[in-house]
């Protein structure tokens, strides 16, 4: 192969990487590829345990991902809390991330808007409510370990958590049957720490595609029930759930951003290969 | 003078240090408010730092400003989005909806319209960038790398849709006997267990390396922190 | 016909009730066979390695224990008075071998029912901080009540109470034995601290294994001077509360010695506060250590912003318009560490980063020039320095490894042996022991 061709390969205009991935996230975006989805057993480790919960329960869920995160977090935070609400569990949502606050709020005004066009109207405080950012990180949560409600005090509109009907029965973090865990960053440990070390708690994460991976060792040792990781996570979910949403219609376009990675990479090392097959001819002659 | 810039400081992390190491073994009062008092003591600090941090913002974009570095409109830009926040944040939530930070403010319009769509436009970089550094990086140079190389590409087409249809074409139309190379059962193994040895080792040495530093820093033979490198 | 319907009728309605009378008593009844006695042996102990907020109930299991029975846990402030349900257990369940952390591995625990429960606490009125750090005077609880306890069991039809009623008040314990093996890691740690640094005070030229990122830093800062370009120095994602941060505060100390004494330029943006504060500290000492007090400039190092990718695009606008020839990310990382670093290699910069993020590490080594990986971050500041102490410090850190080796080697071998004969006890304590809580 001719030296500047291979060159040309070997060093491509970083630019031209970013248009084309650009184009190839766009494709599916204007015509979808309805590519389907296959469920692995990590998803269905969160989603069982969350339907087999009878009806009335309450689970609490913690919003702790930050607004970068969101196009990739919001389907499956919504997917999971319409699991709930589908199935008459109880939710409520509590953040140890400042910015997982207004996540939190857009979800469960999301959701229970949609239900409330269905003709399920859910009432605050009843069906779900939402304590707020929680100051403390690891503090907090020992506090929660403790006392759910000393340590909540005032939900997010500053209702008194004493009288709210929905915290009946609720002393600490061990009278939860399941925890959802949303985070895009490493709280996770947090919550497995001093919620499932010490009060038993059931975890199931929910987290970005970078965090997924490195949260496996949870997973084997049995302090998490599953994983639900990134878009592809958040697909398998919808799929359960028997939707096609924004995670669903999102994989099309990573499958196809993944290909044309592959592609890169072989061009690459195939120019990188034939650079060095060129070198070893001229060092021979 | 000197004890209080040098030895002082030493003496202060040395009996904090130790106390702190006493209250996670010893569950009694008042050992078990060490670390709830602790926090609430670093979030006071926290907050008058921020006037630091506040006065060195201020300060850097104004000199920027005043002096028309490159880019000083953006300084400007930063001005003003640091007053209407604030106005609008910190004041009490009222009748209008306009103050606050409750859902329907203005303070949420702004998360909801400026920051999070900015904030997520910043990560949605990284796939552009995963792309530009997986093609300059992922070379066969040696065999270490032409592994990593290997197990990318595998993981990359296990986790697709594309690639479990694949995996189930392989399995189904050509041969009962490839189950054992399906790529999304590839991933999935490759996931729970050479990753998770490889990071249970990394985290390992992390920790063995956390517990000696902390105690460098707690014994006060590590001092460059204070700025001091004897 | 209609003479043999009525009696078809009546045939019918003979084997319903025979069935009836016959399933019934194995539909949710009780065994038949085994009489409902009360349950023996009811005592309370206190919940050992706690700060005093719980009591632990025991008592003897049954013959008659099964799905189908439930034992009833009541509460009351004295022998005689109301008592208050407080719940209700199956009778297949709730073991003393279920909670070896605080009954141990005897085989009589499977022959015992344990119960971890609440007593009675009265409220008082203290002034304290709350979680959002105002002050105010709240409600605490007193456990030093006296409370009784009863238990009573049922088949769903009666229930039949014990005559014991034992009493108990919880006590906050000195010392949490699950956690007395991470004392003994640590006093190890120390133990190994202590020799290995009065051994590289002997023997100050103790071998230390090349780490190509630290050996890189002279010839980044080298590179910057003679191109005449700043360097970009960034602490991380986490403030100075994270050790992370403080090993790269200290290797920062190096680097700014090295950039002083070279002449060169060193921007530190910082992502916060406190962190700022001290880079500015450390920066400054090490210009005087240098003997340049004059050449520091405190306006090179400031605060960009406290959110993560306002701090991330700050960075990356320095990195494009001040156009820095060496780049060192040292710190903890979060996802944008591959944002840096990319538009760092897109200048042509020269990188060095090192975080203990692990997920991040992946990301760092393809995209920079050198990575320390994990420990190496911790171990740079030792390896700088050169100083024996600190160098013994490092040794100190491989011996405790090895310890953790020797620990899974027999935590291993005890898991297996503890399969083969699950009824030894001493393979399940040392089990145990080995168990961090």
């Amino acid at each position: 192969m001719n030296i500047k061709v291979i060159n040309k390969f070997l060093s491509i205009d970083r630019r031209i990487i970013y248009v084309l991935v650009a184009v190839v996230i766009l494709i599916p975006i204007i015509k979808p590829l309805n590519l389907p989805v296959q469920v692995t057993k990590e998803v269905l480790g969160v989603y069982n345990e969350i339907d087999k919960l009878p009806p009335g329960s309450k689970i609490l869920v913690a919003f702790d991902y930050e607004p970068a995160s969101t196009p990739e977090m919001d389907p499956m935070a919504k997917a999971v809390i319409r699991h709930c609400f589908r199935n008459h569990l109880k939710v409520i949502g509590i953040s140890w991330l400042e910015q997982g606050r207004g996540n939190a709020q857009n979800v469960l005004s999301f959701i229970t808007d949609e239900f409330q066009r269905q003709g399920r109207p859910l009432k605050y405080g009843e069906d779900y409510a939402y304590m707020g950012f929680k100051a403390g990180e690891s503090a907090m949560i020992m506090a929660l370990v403790h006392d759910f409600k000393g340590a909540c005090i005032r939900d997010y509109l500053g209702n008194d958590v004493y009288t709210m009907p929905i915290l009946k029965g609720i002393g600490s973090l061990g009278d939860f049957p399941y925890l959802a865990v949303l985070h895009d960053d490493s709280m996770i440990n947090s919550w497995i720490t001093y919620g499932h070390e010490i009060v038993g708690i059931k975890i199931g994460a929910l987290c970005t595609a970078i965090m997924a991976p490195g949260i496996y060792a949870n997973l084997s040792a049995g302090q998490l029930t599953g994983i639900v990781g990134g878009l592809k996570g958040g697909s398998e979910y919808e799929k359960l759930l028997g939707y096609r949403g924004l995670a669903t219609n999102g994989m099309d376009s990573q499958t196809l951003v993944h290909f044309l990675i592959i592609i890169f990479i072989l061009i690459g090392n195939f120019a990188y290969l034939a650079k060095e097959r060129n070198l070893r001819k001229e060092r021979l002659r | 003078m000197d004890f209080f810039k040098r030895k002082f400081p030493i003496l202060v992390v040395f009996v904090v240090g130790l106390l702190m190491i006493i209250a996670y073994y010893v569950p009694h009062k008042p050992f078990n408010q060490f670390e709830g008092g602790a926090s609430m003591w670093y979030m006071i600090i926290r907050s008058f730092a921020l006037v630091l941090a506040f006065t060195s913002l201020i300060r850097s974009h104004y000199l920027k400003i005043r002096e028309g570095k490159l880019g000083w409109g953006y300084s400007l830009v930063m001005f003003l989005a640091l007053i209407v926040t604030t106005v609008f944040g910190v004041l009490p939530y009222g009748k209008n909806n306009l103050f606050g930070t409750r859902s329907g403010t203005i303070y949420m319009w702004i998360f909801d319209y400026v920051n999070t769509p900015a904030a997520a436009t910043v990560f949605s970089l990284l796939a552009f960038y995963i792309a530009s550094a997986a093609y300059r990086a992922f070379r066969v140079r040696t065999i270490d790398a032409t592994i990593m190389l290997i197990i990318a590409i595998i993981v990359m087409i296990g986790r697709v849709p594309w690639g479990e249809m694949f995996s189930e074409f392989m399995t189904s139309k050509i041969s009962h006997h490839l189950v054992f190379i399906r790529l999304d059962r590839l991933t999935s193994f490759l996931l729970n267990y050479p990753t998770v040895a490889a990071r249970r080792a990394v985290y390992i040495g992390i920790a063995l390396a956390t517990v000696s530093t902390s105690l460098r820093v707690i014994l006060g033979v590590e001092r460059t922190y204070m700025g001091s490198d004897e | 016909m209609k003479q043999y319907q009525h009696l078809y009728q009546h045939l019918l309605c003979a084997c319903v009730l025979c069935w009836v009378f016959i399933m019934m008593p194995g539909m949710g009844g009780c065994p038949k066979d085994i009489e409902i006695i009360p349950p023996t042996d009811f005592k309370t102990m206190d919940t050992p390695s706690d700060a005093g907020g719980t009591l632990l109930l025991t008592w003897s299991r049954m013959p008659y224990d099964s799905p189908e029975i439930k034992y009833i846990i009541y509460r009351s402030e004295s022998r005689d008075g109301p008592t208050t349900e407080v719940e209700r257990l199956a009778s297949d369940k709730n073991f003393a071998s279920q909670m070896t952390q605080y009954f141990g591995f005897s085989r009589k625990n499977r022959n015992t029912h344990a119960y971890k429960v609440q007593p009675i606490w009265k409220m008082k009125t203290v002034g304290r901080r709350g979680t959002d750090g105002m002050w105010q005077e709240s409600q605490e609880r007193d456990y030093s009540v006296m409370t009784y306890f009863r238990i009573g069991v049922t088949d769903g039809k009666a229930i039949v109470m014990s005559p014991t009623v034992p009493s108990g008040v919880p006590v906050a314990n000195w010392f949490r034995q699950d956690r007395a093996n991470g004392l003994i890691i640590l006093v190890a740690m120390f133990l190994f601290l202590i020799y290995y640094i009065s051994m590289a005070q002997r023997n100050p030229n103790m071998f230390l294994r090349k780490i190509p990122g630290i050996d890189a830093v002279d010839e980044a800062v080298g590179r910057a001077t003679e191109m005449g370009k700043p360097i970009l120095y960034s602490t991380g994602y986490y403030d100075i509360t994270e050790l992370s941060t403080i090993c790269s505060v200290n290797i920062l100390a190096h680097v700014a010695k090295k950039v002083a004494q070279y002449d060169s330029r060193l921007i530190v943006p910082s992502k916060w506060p406190v962190a700022m504060t001290v880079c500015q500290e450390v920066v400054r000492e090490a210009y005087i250590n240098a003997g340049r007090p004059d050449a520091f400039n405190p306006n090179d190092i400031y605060f960009i912003a406290g959110e993560q990718y306002s701090y991330t695009i700050g960075v990356d606008s320095i990195m494009v318009r001040e156009r820095p020839a060496a780049n060192f990310f040292l710190g903890t990382f979060a996802a944008e560490a591959l944002i840096l670093a990319e538009t760092g290699a897109s200048t042509g910069a020269i990188q060095i980063s090192g975080t203990d993020s692990i997920y991040q590490i992946p990301f760092f080594v393809v995209a920079c020039d050198y990575c320390l990986i994990g420990e190496e971050l911790y171990a740079a500041s030792a390896y700088l320095a050169r100083n024996p102490r600190l160098v013994g410090s490092l040794k100190s850190q491989d011996a405790g490894k090895l310890l953790l080796f020797l620990a899974f080697i027999i935590g291993t071998i005890m898991v297996t042996l503890g399969a083969f004969y699950p009824e030894s006890e001493i393979f399940q304590v040392i089990r145990n022991f080995l168990t961090v809580r």
